[in-house]
């Protein structure tokens, strides 16, 4: 009788929202050369899923295609030998994978209209040659692919996941539950790119595969399509997932969901019996908020930063063209990453509302859906396309949200996201490491992240206050009009900035994407001269410190208070300004991308006036004596 | 008692200011050998920007400034090699003279002087007590950790436990230290006797509360005028520092004051017997 009635309530579970489109367009945006149908089964006890169903290609180029090329992330967690085990020494964003800690993905088996392809599969590697390396198979086929037709392959496939570590896994909580972050969880498609798409030569004979291993410091790049994902999990397992739920079935032992998604590029999903959801719409986006319990007070925190989110993007740059969208606070290293619809933001149990960080990771990784999601670049080699433009609009939308003070909100100490991010750019050699670089091949980890984040969010912001903020996000909009659900390149960047700002911006490009040069102006000299008549002539001299060359604003302020405004394009080693009057003070307008600001003021005969040393006596002082004080406590 | 204690701390600091005066004065002077040196540093590597800096926190000037001045400040904080301990010092004997000071109505620098060694000593021994207690209360509470399951009754007690049992075991060392120092100058008793005579402090808790709390009310309303005012001007500046520096002869009254009604709660020794 039990068992009877739980079967009726499950029945009537089934088919929910089944109307629901996962975009708001009436059909598919891309170009949807792939099509994945998948159904995958998860094993908690064992921290495995298994999956089987279908990959479908459809060949892009002119001429037919004979081999088909995947990529299998997770054998990046196999053992120590492996290219990110190298690069990374086993650690990845503070969490480790070691010998106790796999993960593997092995196809079992791969078919096409019933003939066994197995057997012809090979690994390759690319990048770095390394016979350890298992990320990247092509598949040789027995019929290439002729343009335009599509081929589909019946696979299926076995999947350990690692305790977490580069953003996917399993996690035991102190609880005793368990929590899976199941991402880059199947046999992906690399990208096919054709002649003129990206960097190949328009006038090349045949396109070619754009498949790199997993690297230490790499994230993605696949091309976009369909994905009905069917899902089996205990079931007490909550589900998170890209895309819609067209369909949920419950029984005594698995609770069935089944996903669709259009227009993306990857599909990751999350499951744990201990989430606790939260759910609220924006427009026609509905929210889903999946928590740790013991974070469950702060649903509404993350809410209303996914609201911000939304509300700035669809403003300055456009559309959030997804009906759904996924936040996961997830356990350890899952946290901060972005899938298609679903994103992993995380915070503590303790995290007090000045400090403002489950905010900026939900914000950032919102920005992604932009900036990686539809504006797929490829972010093995251009990391800074999704990475340092979604960190430009981060600092733009968490200082405009929350500033002053956006990202720590202290009394006397007021820490915002942009001026962080230019203090990290600065923290070691601006001059080492350019904006275009193949992500491994950065000098260290830490090169990785302070450049692709930071550098370019600096290098961005110069770039706004250089052609104003309505060239910047008209810009903007038009790279997004023009490229969503494509794969622009940092060329395509380019040419749409030069086109809505109608000028070369080559000078820009050359010295702070693909190059390395620093800016450093100096307010060298500032000197008075009495003319015979009585009257006061000014000279004011400029120097460029360093090899970057930027437009510079020269401001004067004369003693009778008036303003002046000298524009200087900053070329030359040194520049002289001869002003009539008596200037009292002048500065070099701020620009972030300048590495050193305490030189770009200059003071008339000094600035004598010891406010700055009384004010910081006056406080320090205290601090000693209230030192004094507490030291006594202590001995 | 308590009341009576207060009273006499109150005493203390009406009868004798200069006491206050001492104690702050010291503290002062102590004071400005690091925070001198570390306005002026900051003021030199400002340069032309010191206007801005002054009139408001912009990060990356700091940052600049910071990096200017990097040279002087550490040897700024090389400084804290030397007028840490020495103050450290002054704070031992400073105490044993207050004690002196208001047991005998006079003769705080003789008291400092001829207790300030075995004063050194007591400060010293419940310094060792005082890392004891904390290793092992930290060891409990680890402990009692992987008894409790998890869940929100164990973070509750490893994330608010650990703090507030570390701040009691502090203040708890700090009265019993204070209590020997006493013991020692007005009881007149060797090192031994007066280290026991920590253990005796309970009956002080009371006024050890209250004035402890005002020391701390006085942290507070300094934090807040602190952060209130900006002090971009010569004038604004001048009022922060008089603002501080008021506050901080308030608590040096509290010292005093502490002082006094330890004096007041510690027993007298014993007279001969058969007198
Ligand atoms: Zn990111």
């Amino acid at each position: 009788m039990r068992s009877f009635l739980v079967l009726l309530v499950a029945c009537t579970l089934t088919t929910l929202a089944s109307a629901q489109r996962p975009t708001t367009f009436d059909e598919p945006q891309s170009e949807l050369r792939v099509r994945y149908t998948l159904e995958v089964t998860l094993r908690p006890a064992t921290r495995t899923i298994e999956g089987s169903g279908q990959l479908q290609w459809r060949n892009p180029d002119r001429v037919p295609v004979d081999t088909l090329q995947f990529h299998l992330y997770l054998n990046a967690f196999r053992d120590a030998n492996t290219t990110f085990m190298r690069e990374s020494g086993g650690m990845h964003r503070g969490f480790s994978a070691s010998d106790s800690n796999h993960g593997a993905i092995n196809i079992t088996g791969l078919a096409v209209r019933g003939e066994n392809l197995l057997d012809s599969l090979m690994f390759i590697r690319p990048d770095d040659g390394n016979p350890d390396d298992y990320t990247v198979a092509a598949l040789p086929l027995p019929n290439p692919v002729q343009p335009g037709d599509s081929i589909i392959l019946d696979v299926t496939f076995e999947a350990s996941l690692p305790q977490i570590v580069a953003r996917t896994g399993w996690m035991e909580k102190d609880d005793g539950s368990l929590f899976f972050m199941v991402a880059q969880w199947f046999p992906k498609l690399g990208v096919y790119e054709i002649p003129g798409q990206r960097y190949v030569p328009v006038d090349a004979p045949r396109g070619r595969w754009n498949t790199h291993q997993f690297h230490a410091n790499s994230e993605f790049y696949a091309d976009f399509g369909i994905y009905d994902i069917t899902i089996h999990v205990p079931p007490d397992y909550v589900v998170g997932a890209t895309g819609v739920r067209t369909h949920a079935h419950d029984s005594p032992d698995v609770r069935t969901l089944r996903y669709y998604a259009e227009d993306v590029h990857d599909f990751a999903w999350t499951a744990s019996p201990v989430f606790r959801e939260f759910t609220t719409t924006w427009r026609h986006v509905n929210l889903r908020l999946l928590m740790q319990p013991e974070h469950a007070r702060q649903a509404e925190r993350h809410f209303k930063a996914a609201r911000i989110a939304l509300e700035a993007f669809d403003e300055i740059i456009g559309p959030y063209p997804y009906t759904t969208l996924t936040l996961v606070d997830g356990v350890g290293g899952s946290n901060g990453m972005e899938y298609p619809t679903l994103i992993t933001c995380g915070t503590l149990q303790i995290m007090p509302s000045w400090v403002r960080m489950p905010e900026l990771v939900t914000i950032h990784e919102f920005g992604h859906q932009y900036f990686y999601g539809m504006l797929a670049n490829n972010e093995f080699e251009e990391a800074w396309l999704d990475e340092g433009v979604n960190s430009y609009m981060e600092t733009r939308i968490m200082d405009e949200a929350y500033g002053p003070g956006s990202v720590l909100d202290l009394p006397g100490l007021r820490i915002d996201d942009g001026p962080s991010h230019r203090l990290m750019y600065l923290s070691t050699a601006p001059e080492r490491g350019a904006l275009f670089t193949w992500s491994w091949k950065y000098s260290n980890d830490f090169d990785y992240g302070r450049i692709t984040y930071s550098k370019a969010a600096t290098v961005l912001r110069a770039l706004e206050q250089y052609l104003g903020r309505a060239v910047m996000d008209r810009g903007l909009r038009t790279y997004y009009e023009r490229w969503r659900f494509r794969h622009p390149t940092t060329r395509d960047v380019q040419a749409v900035m030069e086109e809505v700002a109608e000028e070369d911006l080559d000078w820009f490009f050359s010295q702070y994407v693909y190059g390395t040069a620093v800016v450093d102006y100096e307010l060298a000299e500032l000197n008075l001269t009495q003319l015979p008549d009585y009257s006061f002539k000014s000279t004011v001299r400029v120097r460029r410190l360093r090899n970057g060359i930027f437009p510079q604003v020269l401001r004067v302020r004369f003693t009778n208070g008036r303003e002046e405004m000298h524009e200087w394009d900053g070329v030359s080693e040194e520049e002289t300004f001869q002003l009539r009057g008596q200037v009292s003070e002048a500065w070099l307008e701020q620009n972030p991308i300048d590495v050193h600001w305490l030189n770009n003021r200059i003071v008339a005969q000094g600035d004598s006036s010891p406010k700055l040393a009384l004010k910081y006596a006056a406080k320090s002082t205290a601090w000693m004596q209230h030192v004094w004080h507490l030291l006594g406590f202590l001995f | 008692m308590t009341r009576t204690a207060l009273a006499c701390g109150w005493q203390a600091i009406r009868r004798w200011p200069i006491l206050t005066l001492i104690i702050y004065g010291v503290g002062v002077a102590m004071a400005f050998l690091i925070a001198i040196p570390f306005a002026v540093a900051i003021q030199d590597a400002a340069g032309s920007s010191k206007g801005l800096l002054a009139g408001s926190f912009e990060l990356g000037l700091w940052y600049d400034t910071f990096r200017e001045a990097r040279g002087d400040l550490f040897t700024v904080a090389l400084h804290l090699l030397w007028v840490v301990p020495l103050y450290l010092v002054w704070d031992a004997a400073s105490s044993v003279g207050l004690c002196f000071a208001l047991a005998n109505g006079h003769g705080f620098w003789h008291g400092a002087g001829r207790f300030a060694g075995r004063s050194v000593v007591i400060g010293l021994v419940y310094l060792a007590m005082l890392i004891a207690v904390l290793a092992g209360l930290i060891a409990m509470i680890e402990a009692m950790g992987l008894l409790i399951a998890p869940g929100a009754v164990r973070f509750y007690l490893q994330a608010v436990g650990i703090p507030v049992g570390l701040v009691l075991a502090v203040l708890l060392i700090n009265l019993m230290r204070d209590a020997s120092r006493a013991a020692l100058v007005v009881q007149d008793v060797g090192l031994g006797r007066a280290l026991r005579a920590g253990l005796a402090a309970w009956p002080m808790t009371g006024a050890y509360v209250l004035w402890t709390a005002a020391a701390l009310g006085i942290l507070a309303v300094s934090i807040a005028l602190e952060s209130s005012l900006n002090a971009g001007t010569m004038g604004s500046a001048v009022i922060l520092a008089v603002g501080l520096q008021v506050l901080m002869l308030l608590r040096a009254a509290v010292r005093v004051a502490w002082h006094g009604s330890l004096v007041a709660l510690t027993p007298l020794p014993s007279l001969p017997a058969g007198g």
